[in-house]
């Protein structure tokens, strides 16, 4: 589940870190080495030297005043440049593609049961651990089930195909979009996790992080131990201030299926926050598609409303 | 009339910062930025015929290089702002203005960015500042106004997003009275 009004924020924050870098003057001297590098690679390219000579074009109006610029020139920091951005980082490019398995697999229509649990520090010293039941079947359908820290009976939310729906303990069903269903997410301290599907997790972890892969792993799921994949993921960017510093995957070695995903936030020393996110394959399950609608789970008879409404029901 | 390789690198180097800028937007990855850059270089080139000379080289250029952007996503498997035509489109509706308002550079051009960081609040200030003017990394930021990461991270991010806003209003305010 990606949040679209969050990716156009960060798209912004990446505008804006180019264009503050142009005023700053802290990018101009890396565009003009550019510029000469394509120059030269542009001369390697054209065999026909006199292709560039025999071609004429006369400049817009707003250059003609211009004098020439500077000459052309193989210089060894242009050729060092163009060496640099054709180096390719093996390790990197098998985590990238361990990664992307199992995005894949997790976008299969298997029903697949998860435990997250997500960890608080709440002071130097004191922890406490939330934990909530993820099943999840293909890209666009999951359920978590959260037991209520004030009921018998547990909340229930889940997403079918972007119809997003919470069965609270009482009152009525809340309907609406992923999005609702998110910010509603958001202000709930007993569902902990910000991960509501496995492919979302997954998913940022390749796009926005520096992954690398180590050494396999075995991983206990149940009594049987399954050879993983290990893949690290680390954040470089502070375009995103709330997104985990550090993201692992173990992979199943055979298949790609996510096995394990654990997601740290470094903390300091005395941040009372979100510290860890820890989701855990638990097996597969029969999961037919009456399980991503309320009806399944105690909101067949309930009246509903939309998130939007959600006052009325505090 | 000059020859065409001189023309065009007269061109090029004019319009090389509003590149990177525009192939930085949507980039993350310094190595592939650099390599989009020098490719967008060699189509242009190899294009140069179709280059209508009464349009904006920066636009034409810009216009090579998105779908190089597209391709390239499209080739590593991996688009971490979900760019599609619809972004690029959206990044040209910021570059095109910017492009076309007074000043020989693009710094010059950028005063109006100036004028927004100027209207941030003194703390988000100071802290694009640090960052962008006097590059101090994050930890240097941290104990210099003695905050914590995740706030330092915090406070750009914010004022990353009110001057988008801000610079988005300016350029529409522009665009009318003009």
């Amino acid at each position: 589940m990606i949040d679209p009004t969050r990716d156009m924020d960060e798209q912004k924050t990446h505008l804006m870190d180019a264009l503050l870098d142009v005023l700053y003057g802290n990018s101009k001297q890396h565009s003009q080495s550019l510029v000469t590098a394509g120059l030269t690679r542009l001369r390697g390219t054209v065999s026909d030297t006199n292709e560039l000579r025999a071609n004429s074009i006369s400049l817009p109006t707003q250059s003609k005043a211009k004098s020439r610029l500077l000459v052309w020139g193989l210089t060894a920091a242009a050729m060092a440049l163009i060496a640099v951005t054709l180096r390719v980082d093996d390790t990197s490019q098998t985590a990238v593609a361990a990664v992307n398995r199992s995005i894949a697999q997790s976008r299969r229509e298997i029903g697949r049961s998860y435990r997250v649990t997500t960890r608080f520090r709440l002071s130097e010293i004191k922890m406490v651990d939330r934990n909530v039941d993820l099943f999840v079947k293909g890209a666009n359908r999951f359920a978590i089930r959260s037991e209520s820290l004030l009921a018998a009976r547990p909340v229930w939310l889940g997403s079918d195909r972007g119809a997003a729906w919470v069965v609270p303990p009482w009152g009525p069903v809340l309907e609406g979009d992923t999005k609702n269903l998110m910010q509603w997410v958001l202000g709930r301290e007993e569902i902990g996790t910000p991960y509501l599907h496995i492919s979302t997790i997954l998913t940022r972890m390749r796009d926005f992080y520096a992954l690398q892969s180590r050494p396999d792993q075995w991983v206990k799921i149940g009594k049987q131990s399954v050879q993983c994949r290990h893949v690290v993921g680390t954040l470089d960017s502070e375009s995103s201030f709330d997104r985990p510093d550090r993201i692992e995957l173990w992979a199943d070695a055979e298949s790609g299926f996510a096995v394990r995903v654990m997601a740290r936030w470094n903390l300091e020393k005395r941040q009372a926050l979100r510290e860890s996110v820890d989701i855990q394959f638990i097996g597969p399950v029969e999961l037919d598609d009456r399980f991503f609608t309320p009806d399944a789970h105690g909101g067949r008879d309930r009246r509903r409303i939309n998130f939007r409404n959600v006052s009325e029901t505090k | 009339m000059s020859t065409a390789t001189d023309v065009f690198e007269i061109l090029m180097r004019e319009h090389a910062e509003m590149l990177l800028a525009f192939l930085r937007s949507m980039v993350r990855d310094s190595h592939a930025v650099d390599d989009l850059f020098q490719e967008t270089m060699v189509i242009a080139w190899r294009r140069i015929d179709d280059f209508d000379r009464s349009r904006s080289f920066g636009k034409w250029i810009r216009g090579i290089a998105g779908k190089l952007v597209l391709a390239h996503f499209r080739k590593a498997g991996k688009n971490p702002l979900h760019c599609d035509s619809s972004t690029l489109d959206w990044l040209e509706s910021r570059f095109e203005p910017v492009e076309k308002l007074k000043g020989d550079t693009l710094e010059l051009k950028l005063k109006m960015l100036k004028d927004c960081i100027a209207a941030l609040s003194d703390e988000n200030r100071k802290t694009i500042k640090a960052r962008y003017l006097e590059l101090n990394s994050l930890e240097q930021i941290v104990s210099r106004f003695g905050i914590t990461i995740h706030t330092a991270k915090k406070r750009l991010y914010r004022a990353k997003i009110q001057l988008e806003s801000c610079l988005s209003k300016k350029l529409l305010t522009w665009e009318e009275a003009s």
